[in-house]
């Protein structure tokens, strides 16, 4: 199976791979994984006082669709509002990247992770009462 | 799988074997077959490997297209189509992983390969990401690669073990007639261990470029 260009852009030059501090109050962390493929992907955020995602990082150990995948939500991500940033759909990434049906997973994982790593900014926030 | 099926050549009873008791022709095995029967093995998760090569042996010995070449055609298929189950039987069995998932689906629970992404454990998850962390750390060209290659394929082998261990037990209670609990139990324990065979296949790939 041939990688489509836009994969291999993501996969050979990934954008904001790295991580955040986990243990700060402004930063969600989302992990999610596939048990299907073993692949596991760590998602965070950086949330402003504004409610806007001013930066966002990941770490993927997958095939080269989940890098992919991972690397393009961080880019859109970046300057959405968490409300907006809950609105990307595995379809969105799936049809940006053009993958195949056997890999429309890898774009689900990429969901999963921003809506684990909000959910985690969250319930931080809850907890911290601010 | 059905006792009264028909002898597809003589139409007498061929019951349940593989050979119609009324004139010994080979029948077609049954698709929907455990693999375990196919190899005239007892359903369980444990099972030594000197045991499944014998078993398979003797399975392909028995039905060889070799020995039906004299046979009429629907024979001689129906060899080829006995030879197929059994090597899918001899696979599947042979690896915990999917000998366990086929055990599973025995017991009438949805195989796991199909779901994709996990209810989210995130503690396992992470501990999974230190780990990958720690193989990609590892540099091929570094006189310590080797031993530290090693240290982790150990340390993963371990949890192989204690999965394994407690995809066991819990089949066994499964077996034993304990409910969906004790299977979603397996089922996530099956998730795990499938993390850490993708790890240790990535292992071997790392010590492959190295030796």
């Amino acid at each position: 199976m041939a990688y489509n260009d836009k994969v291999l852009d993501h996969y050979e030059n990934p954008r904001n791979v790295g991580s955040l501090d986990k243990n700060d109050p402004n930063v969600g962390t989302g992990m999610v994984g596939a048990p299907s493929c073993g692949d596991v992907m760590k998602l965070q955020i950086r949330v402003n006082e504004q409610g806007v995602i001013d930066d966002a990082k990941f770490k993927t150990f997958g095939c080269g669709s989940a890098i992919a995948s991972s690397s393009l939500v961080t880019e859109w991500i970046k300057g959405k509002t968490l409300d907006q940033a809950l609105t990307i759909k595995n379809t969105q990434v799936a049809e940006e990247l053009a993958l195949p049906p056997v890999k429309i997973h890898c774009s689900v994982l990429a969901e999963d992770a921003i809506k684990s790593a909000i959910q985690d900014y969250r319930s931080k926030r809850a907890v911290g009462g601010s | 799988m059905s006792a009264a099926r028909a002898c597809w050549s003589c139409k007498g009873p061929a019951g349940d074997a593989a050979f119609c008791v009324v004139c010994g022709v080979l029948q077609p095995p049954d698709s929907g077959a455990d693999l375990f029967a196919v190899l005239g093995l007892p359903r369980g998760f444990d099972l030594d490997r000197p045991v499944l090569e014998e078993s398979y042996r003797q399975a392909q010995q028995r039905f060889h297209p070799d020995r039906f070449a004299t046979r009429s055609a629907g024979e001689r298929r129906y060899s080829l189509e006995w030879i197929t189950r059994i090597n899918t039987a001899f696979q599947t069995l042979g690896n915990p992983l999917t000998r366990a998932r086929h055990l599973l689906e025995l017991l009438g629970h949805a195989a796991p390969e199909h779901r994709n992404t996990t209810p989210v454990d995130p503690a396992f998850l992470m501990e999974v990401m230190e780990l990958r962390e720690a193989l990609a750390e590892v540099d091929p060209a570094a006189d310590d690669a080797p031993r530290r290659l090693e240290r982790l394929r150990r340390e993963v082998e371990q949890r192989v073990d204690l999965e394994t261990g407690l995809i066991r037990d819990s089949l066994a209670r499964a077996m034993a007639g304990e409910g969906t609990t004790v299977l979603e139990e397996a089922v996530r324990h099956l998730d795990r261990l499938r993390y850490h065979q993708r790890f240790l296949e990535e292992v071997d790939r790392l010590e492959e470029r190295l030796f």
